[in-house]
């Protein structure tokens, strides 16, 4: 299999969960979620805006996050995206999910390279 | 330093978005590629450098589009802003024009339930009107093609006078005219029954007796049961078809209902069916009251020629008009005048007219109908143009919102829209409440409202009453809409974005004057229509009836039929001395005819119309409580010789003898030909059946056994007493010894029955006139308050330049009051021209008298002047250095 597809698969499957993660905590704009996603994965992981905004705005239709605009002072103002109750639900669901799913492929991966 | 905005807004043209929607995507991407420029310029970057790694940022740029098209139209969206013109979808751009009016509205709240209520007091009130005359003057009448049926009826030529009935004669004629006459009924006179043998307290119920094809004629066939047969007719047979009502409510709706008898003089007959609920029986002319259809037997052709009891309904073959049916007839009638041996007295003047159905059931409420049916639309109108002016104000405030739009893109008619879609809102809201109400109320106003209105009235569910109540909602709408509309898409973007409401602007509101003239106008019609028709009912009710109708009964009493005048007449004197002595009673007399029974007497002497005369017995006078103006009333001795004396009524006395004093006619002789001289021995007071009737010269003569017919009673009964009606059957039927039927009635409640039409009147045109005057108070409240606000400024100017607070006050009152002097002054004229119309429904009083029409201006000025003293109080307390500072 090509690295670059297998890559870009893994990426799409973990991209929602990324982000419902990191607004968990506090609300983030855009260009915020992208630099944090680029820093914590160590530049392994890179969003760029042609697929984080559509992504952003996919999850608030679907009424998990809400974006909101807030003014600052002497900032211009930035849209800021926070987790709506029922994107709090989604994001439990979605990271047992995800842990299941990553302890299955370790023992898999794991048993094979022993 | 790249515009990044610009660049965004480039590649996404063509997304296709709501433009809201469009700018928000616009500016958080510019803003993403914002931060990253900057970014790598902070990492030391050059601005060329940091521009290409920004835009390598794009990827594939297409795939931008695709996602965020893929994205934004999950849920299609309109492109409907507030500045954009109208979408494609209308029904999107509504849902968002209904939305955004809905807002505008929850904030407005209390100018919302205001204006929804005055939608809802027009449209109710409209709503009610329609649903009550509805089926009397515009709903085609419950019969096959009503247009061709017709009544025939003999009129005396060249007026309107009719006897109602025809002999026989022409209408056997009728049925022979088979070219142009479909059909033809006879109707009858009706009479009672009763549901038991013996004849009972039980309330009667009225049957028309009418020929078998009845049905057939009328094009309608039975709810139940079946029609009258051509068998059933010739063989004698009593049959009856009672009425729906009759059915669901004495009968309760018995499925049994077939096959039950009910009774007339203890002869038989069988009800055959019920006649549909739409059914309006075309005998309701004769009896407004008639329970339904009785057979009468065929007997129009053995009937004796001079018989004179027949009103024939005729249909005429689709497209036949009734002039030339009429010409035929005429000409047929003139043809068997001639033939006759003996004509008829006056039946020489005497033609056939053919009068339509509508006509004969209500052509004599038309007018009236028409009357309060204009009236309610009077109130529709201070309602919409009292709307017009909140709106107006409303929109005036809102100039600044309009012109932002304005200056966004959106085109007058997108502005109009807006407008038009509020109104209607509030119209709608307010036409529900409206209907709501009604339903609510519609019981109370059963017993408020006369029967020529209840009988026919539609329920609120009734399809065209919905219909209507939309129409109505919509068009008043419409209508309260235009104005602030043509305002609103007239607004100077310019100024109205330069000036805030408040600061120095010219503060008059155009159009809200002459809405304010024209509300004026049209209540002073409804408060003159009020005024004269409260006037009219005190005039009625301090009517001097001529006798005393306190306290006083009219007792009937029916005796099986006696061939002997003599025996009929110890019969009856024998009534009248049970009457005398039952429980309660003071005095009691009896008269042939009773004068207030409404019915006419006996010819009062050949040569005089319009007159009759009464037979009575002795105490008749003094029971009735009538004045006695001259000479005396009948002695014992009088009462032995009926035939030498009477007594004179005052118009009675006017018409013998004009200008003659009481006191000089008494002893005169009174000759009329073919009778004896009679001595006139007393003058008495004109009687009235109801109060509006005009009294009927009279002569009273005592009664005579050789010539009698028959007695009316009157009781007068003492103070606290009631007559018992079971005490007097009894009482009788001692006395006789055979079945009778009796029955007692309160003379004052035949008054106040009589005078529930003017009561309903009255009552209708004063809730007219007080909501109008309501409404205009409000509408110029609500446009003195607006201007007074926007004229803060020259209000503090005109104060710092030495005006006192009342200079200021007197100058607003006085600008408010000139449209209403203007309109007022038109209300006048137009109450003056329609006077002519309106003169008909009072009574004794002048529809062009000076002195209401003053009353009426100052009760308007008054009211006008208290809703402008507000908001003139309100400008007296303007601070001019506040005022001044907001420059």
């Amino acid at each position: 299999m090509n690295t670059t597809i297998f890559d870009r698969e893994l990426k799409k499957g973990s991209a929602e969960l990324m982000i419902l993660s990191l607004i968990e905590g506090r609300p983030r704009h855009g260009y915020e979620i992208s630099k944090l996603i680029e820093q914590r994965s160590r530049g392994t992981v890179r969003f760029y805006v042609a697929s984080l905004y559509p992504l952003l705005y996919r999850l608030e239709k679907r009424g998990w996050i809400k974006g909101r605009w807030v003014e600052k002072a002497g900032q211009r103002r930035r849209r800021y995206y926070r987790l709506t109750v029922e994107g709090r639900v989604v994001l439990a669901a979605q990271r047992r999910g995800w842990k299941a799913f990553v302890d299955a492929i370790n023992r898999i991966t794991g048993i094979e390279h022993a | 330093m790249p515009d990044w905005k610009k660049e965004v807004a480039s590649r996404l043209a063509g997304l296709k978005v709501d433009p809201v929607r469009e700018a928000e995507i616009c500016e958080e991407l510019a803003q993403h590629f914002e931060d990253r420029y900057q970014e790598l310029l902070r990492g030391g970057a050059t601005h060329e450098e940091a521009y290409q790694a920004t835009q390598a940022e794009w990827g594939q740029g297409g795939k931008l589009m695709d996602e965020l098209r893929r994205v934004e139209h999950m849920v299609k969206r309109e492109p409907v802003a507030w500045g954009a013109q109208m979408g494609r979808n209308l029904i999107a751009g509504l849902t968002y024009d209904v939305r955004n009016a809905f807002r505008s509205l929850v904030r407005a709240r209390w100018f919302a339930v205001g204006a929804a209520l005055t939608f809802a007091l027009g449209i109710g009130v409209n709503v009610a009107v329609f649903s009550s005359v509805d089926r009397t003057l515009f709903r085609a009448l419950p019969y096959e093609h009503p247009d061709e049926i017709f009544l025939m009826g003999e009129y005396e030529s060249g007026t309107d006078r009719t006897y109602g009935t025809m002999p026989a004669l022409y209408v056997i004629e009728s049925r022979h005219l088979s070219g142009v006459v479909d059909g033809c009924v006879a109707g009858f006179t009706a009479a009672s029954y009763t549901e038991s043998r013996e004849p009972g307290e039980e309330t009667r119920i009225r049957l028309t007796d009418v020929s078998f094809n009845t049905l057939t004629v009328f094009g309608i066939r039975p709810f139940m049961g079946r029609d009258f047969t051509k068998e059933d007719a010739q063989a004698n047979r009593k049959e009856a078809l009672i009425s729906y009502d009759l059915w669901r409510g004495r009968f309760n709706g018995a499925p049994d209902i077939i096959g039950r008898i009910l009774w007339a003089s203890g002869k038989p007959c069988e009800i055959v069916g019920v006649l549909p609920a739409e059914f309006i029986p075309a005998s309701s002319f004769l009896e407004p009251m008639s329970d339904g259809l009785a057979l009468d037997s065929d007997t129009l052709e053995s009937a004796p020629p001079g018989s004179l009891s027949y009103r024939p309904f005729l249909r005429l073959k689709a497209g036949v008009s009734s002039a030339a049916v009429e010409a035929e007839i005429n000409s047929r009638a003139e043809h068997l005048k001639q033939m006759q041996p003996a004509p008829r007295p006056g039946a020489a003047k005497l033609v056939i007219r053919l009068v339509p159905l509508r006509t004969i059931l209500f052509g004599s409420y038309a007018s009236y109908l028409w009357l309060i049916v204009a009236a309610a639309a009077l109130v529709l109108v201070v309602a919409c143009a009292n709307l017009a002016s909140l709106l107006l104000v409303r929109g005036r405030s809102r100039e600044h919102q309009a012109a932002v739009r304005v200056a966004l893109g959106a085109s007058a008619s997108r502005l109009m829209r807006t407008a038009v879609v509020e109104s209607l809102m509030l119209s709608f809201v307010g036409t529900l409440i409206g209907l709501l109400a009604l339903v609510w109320a519609s019981k109370g106003l059963q017993v408020l409202i006369p029967p020529v209105f209840s009988r026919y009235a539609a329920p609120v569910y009734d399809a065209r009453v919905i219909g209507f109540s939309i129409l109505a909602a919509t068009l008043s709408a419409l209508l309260a809409g235009i104005l602030p509309c043509l305002r609103l898409a007239k607004v100077d973007v310019l100024s109205a974005l330069q000036h805030v409401a408040g600061r120095g602007r010219a503060g008059r509101l155009r159009g809200g004057r002459s809405l304010l003239a024209a509300e004026a106008a049209v209540s002073v019609v409804l408060v003159a229509g009020a005024m004269m028709t409260a006037r009219s009912l005190i005039g009625l009710v301090s009517t001097d009836v001529g006798f005393k109708p306190e306290a006083l009964y009219s007792v009937r009493v029916l005796l099986p039929s006696v061939q002997d005048a003599q025996t009929r007449y110890q019969q009856y004197s024998q009534v009248l001395e049970v009457v005398r002595n039952l429980h309660g009673v003071q005095l009691a007399g009896a008269a042939d005819v009773s004068p207030i029974s409404g019915a006419r007497g006996n010819r009062f002497g050949a040569g005089f119309d319009g007159a009759y005369r009464w037979q009575v017995t002795s105490g008749f006078f003094e029971t009735m409580g009538m004045r006695l103006i001259a000479g005396r009333t009948f002695s014992s001795a009088d009462l032995a010789r009926p035939g030498n004396v009477g007594t004179l009524s005052e118009m009675g006395l006017h018409l013998v003898w004009p200008g003659l004093q009481p006191a000089e006619a008494v002893g005169r002789m009174l000759e009329f030909p073919g009778e004896a001289p009679r001595q006139v021995i007393g003058i008495v007071s004109d009687v009235r059946a109801t109060y509006s009737q005009t009294p009927w010269p009279s002569l009273y003569v005592p009664i005579s056994p050789e010539r009698f017919g028959f007695l009316m009673f009157v009781a007068r009964a003492q103070t606290g007493a009631a007559l018992s009606v079971s005490e007097l059957r009894n009482r009788v039927r001692e006395r006789i010894a055979a079945p009778t039927s009796a029955s007692i009635r309160y003379v004052p409640d035949q008054f106040s029955s009589g005078l529930l039409d003017q009561k309903f009147r009255t009552l209708l045109f004063s809730t007219f006139g007080i909501v109008a005057l309501l409404l205009a108070a409000v509408g110029l409240y609500a446009v003195g308050s607006f201007e007074v606000a926007m004229r803060r400024f020259e209000m503090g100017l005109r104060m710092s330049l030495g005006a006192t607070p009342g200079n200021l006050q007197l100058l607003v009152i006085r600008e408010a009051l000139g449209p209403v002097v203007v309109g007022v002054s038109i209300g006048l004229i137009c109450t003056y021209w329609a006077a002519k119309f309106l003169q008909s429904f009072l009574y004794k009083v002048d529809a062009r008298d000076p002195v209401l029409y003053v009353f009426v201006a100052l009760v308007l000025v008054a009211t006008a002047t208290l809703a402008a003293w507000l908001p003139a109080r309100r400008a007296a307390k303007t601070d001019p250095i506040v005022a001044l500072r907001e420059l």
